[in-house]
């Protein structure tokens, strides 16, 4: 075959293709109902996947031609390469919005502005704090589901066993320690079988950067200065912050806490610290005790929940959380971004999907005002709703290099705790290495 | 005539020479000829390009000189990834090629079951990195390990291993260097057989010692084989990455970065913080260091290595 005869069939294939799309497209474009969208969702597979289906399904019979494919894909790198690579998907279901500010600032994901203004939706009927959590720039990317914070979680069986009032969980950090020292148990060795509070646990496994955040902010420390637009990593706060999480440390030896941790089985299974009964507090959210209830039915009941403690004298900290959604995002390079916010807006204002999923999942409802559920029903999921809607709940700064700065702040805080660095250095360090990542 | 005959023969391949690559070898080669200039040349050179600008993947990358390579410099994080890094290599090659070696100097002579003990020896390498990461993590469990288990028997302390900072680099090594050392043998097996019997023999006859033996004719005879497998650990231990990102797969550098190796951290600059632009840096750094090392190494080998084929030239 000549070279000539070769270009020539090759055109004449590429003809034919630009035919066959064209053809598509206007077949479509005449019927204006076949709209095929793709999902990819973190609930995984099991139950939450099931929920998530029946939802697509009464969405697709609401709306006819309409046909969503979700798929279960968790990994960042993956979902960054395909939108890098111009082949994401509609619509991503986030498990958390650590990674919101990063992306959206470098224009990775689609502001929701011109949507919300066309559809009319009110943003007043979401918790506020969630809606935080996608703000980047004063631009909002992404619409909340499923919100979720911590609190204070003790095993009132231990309290009991070590003495202590089970109804009368700590108030302060100086209690709490206190309290930690006598719920704990050392052999001579060093080998702690059971432990009072673990403060860097558990850590990112559950939607945080690494705890430590939280534990400024219950100091009253901030991480970013909005106004200023400045890191604040090394203020006193966030300093006396981890100086109060290496005490625990220092007190029990390094060494034997990361034994104690890495010897427990995975979080949130029956062997987990807190379910196995070795850890008698946890900084954790309402999912425990779901996950306690289907793994260790007979512990369920002696599972207290309360507002975590305040620093001493400053009561008004008491109760301090972050807080944070299942984003729901549209990528750059979507198919049909208008039909991907369709959904996501009726998914996230629908009241009754929303409490469906908030019982399966034991996250909090976005939004303000849902149908009355078995769970909203128990106290000690009530004060998790009641603190989202508090001053003292705090989303992660949303910044070009949130991850970079999230990441870094668990290497400061593990260098601490297993005394490399002082807290003081360890949150010096951590300011001057992020203050020339954000290239000021 | 004959002469002609050739030259005519010469003309003609000369002619139909592209017709006949596309009928002969390149149909052949066009599937790795492709994977390799689309899946190696040109990421090789785009890399290059990346590592003076800064790109996040989602933006187009911007010029920014030799900025990244000097970010580099002061970064204390690189720092510790490369002192991380020149620990295994010092000590995981030396240790799994002298460990190889012993293995093959004892499994050398067709001794009872030596099948069966070089078989066993063997195995681990034929079990997948990322199984033998999952199967160590358990192994070093400091409450339910194995390892530890073992070592109550004997009435010495649990250690954390992979938990402990101190511990962790060696608790790794421990794993790769189990996981190498059938390999090695192998190669030095092979090596061993090369050896002509005569010359123990006629060292023996002058009275050399087992030591001696093993001093002037078996490491002299092997040092090829020796020289081989330098090179391809030293540069497996300065890429090292899979067991490493297997076992800290949530903290990636846990605990207190004594795991941050090299190419851990190249991923994590990378993938995590959207740096391309800074792990191509480091990439073209490993790059280099790599080739360094390895022409030093192939200097050295005029000293230190001896190839019995040059004595008949």
């Amino acid at each position: 075959m000549s070279t000539r005869a070769a270009t020539g069939s090759l055109v004449a294939a590429a003809l034919a293709l630009v035919g066959l799309t064209g053809t598509a497209a206007s077949a479509s474009a005449s019927s204006t109902k076949v709209i095929n969208l793709t999902m990819w969702q973190q609930w995984g597979g099991g139950h939450e996947e099931a929920a998530l289906d029946k939802t697509i399904k009464e969405y697709e019979a609401l709306n006819p031609g309409v046909h969503i494919t979700e798929t279960p894909v968790t990994n960042s790198a993956k979902i960054l390469t395909a939108i890098s690579g111009g082949t994401p998907p509609d619509i991503i279901d986030l498990g958390t919005s650590l990674e919101v500010g990063e992306w959206a600032s470098r224009g990775a994901l689609l502001p929701m502005a011109p949507y919300i203004g066309s559809s009319h939706l009110n943003l007043n009927i979401y918790v506020p704090s969630a809606l935080d959590a996608l703000t980047v720039n004063g631009q909002l990317y992404g619409l909340p589901f499923m919100d979720f914070d911590v609190g204070l979680l003790y095993n009132k069986a231990l309290f009991k066993k070590a003495g202590l009032n089970p109804n009368d969980p700590p108030t302060t950090t100086t209690q709490l320690e206190a309290d930690a020292f006598k719920l704990t148990v050392q052999s001579k060795n060093g080998t702690i079988t059971q432990l009072g509070f673990l403060p860097d646990y558990p850590g990112p496994s559950n939607g945080q950067v690494c705890t430590l955040e939280d534990m400024g902010w219950v100091f009253g420390g901030q991480w970013y200065n909005s106004k200023t637009h400045a890191i604040t990593a090394d203020a006193p706060q966030n300093v006396a912050a981890l100086n109060y999480e290496t005490s625990f440390y220092k007190k029990y030896g390094p060494e034997n806490m990361a034994n104690f941790e890495s010897s427990s089985g995975a979080y949130l299974t029956a062997n987990d610290p807190f379910e196995s009964g070795k850890l008698a507090m946890v900084y954790d959210g309402p999912w425990a005790l779901q996950y306690i209830k289907a793994n260790r039915p007979s512990l369920a009941p002696d599972i207290g929940v309360a507002p975590f403690p305040a620093p001493p004298g400053k009561p008004a900290l008491s109760g301090t959380t972050f807080i944070d959604t299942n984003p729901q995002v549209i990528p750059r390079g979507a198919s049909d971004p208008a039909a991907a916010f369709a959904f996501i807006k009726w998914e996230t204002s629908n009241p009754q999907v929303t409490a469906t999923f908030a019982q399966l999942v034991a996250n909090l409802p976005q939004l303000k005002t849902v149908p009355n559920f078995p769970l909203a029903k128990d106290p000690r999921f009530q004060l998790f709703i009641k603190e989202a809607d508090s001053s003292n709940a705090h989303v992660w700064p949303q910044l070009p290099y949130s991850t970079e700065y999230g990441v870094r702040l668990c290497q400061a805080q593990s260098a601490a705790l297993y005394g490399k660095s002082t807290p003081a250095q360890a949150m010096a360090s951590l300011q001057t290495t992020m203050k020339s990542a954000s290239g000021s | 005539m004959q002469i002609a005959a050739v030259a005519h023969e010469a003309d003609v391949v000369r002619e139909s020479r592209p017709r006949r690559l596309l009928r002969g070898p390149l149909p052949f080669l066009l599937p790795w000829l492709v994977g390799f200039l689309g899946l190696t040349v040109v990421p090789l050179l785009l890399s290059l390009y990346w590592s003076f600008t800064n790109y996040d993947m989602l933006q187009s990358p911007q010029w920014v000189g030799t900025s990244n390579y000097v970010q580099l410099v002061h970064d204390p994080l690189f720092r510790t990834s490369v002192e991380n890094t020149a620990f295994m290599v010092v000590i995981g090659a030396p240790a799994g090629i002298i460990l190889g070696l012993g293995c093959a100097l004892l499994l050398r002579r067709p001794i009872r079951g030596s099948a069966l003990y070089r078989g066993a020896i063997f195995m681990p390498a034929v079990v997948p990195s990322v199984a033998v990461a999952v199967i160590f993590i358990w192994i070093f469990n400091p409450d339910y390990g194995l390892l530890n288990a073992g070592l109550g028997l004997v009435h010495i302390r649990p250690q954390g291993w992979l938990a402990d900072p101190s511990l962790a680099k060696p608790s790794l090594l421990i794993l790769l260097v189990w996981e190498a050392v059938g390999q090695i043998m192998v190669l030095m097996l092979a090596g061993l057989a090369e050896i002509p019997g005569e010359l123990y023999e006629a060292a023996s006859l002058d009275g050399a010692k087992g030591w001696q033996r093993l001093r002037y004719i078996t490491l002299p005879l092997l040092s090829p084989v020796l020289f081989y497998s330098f090179i391809v650990w030293i540069i497996f231990y300065l890429q090292f990455f899979t067991e490493a990102f297997v076992a800290t797969a949530s903290n990636l550098g846990a605990p207190v970065n004594s795991t941050l190796f090299y190419s851990i951290y190249l991923y994590q600059s990378a993938f995590s913080f959207l740096k391309m632009g800074y792990a191509s840096a480091m990439a073209w750094i490993l790059f280099v260091v790599t080739m360094i090392i390895t022409v030093i190494l192939f200097r050295l080998q005029r000293r230190f290595v001896f190839y019995r084929g040059e004595q008949h030239a």
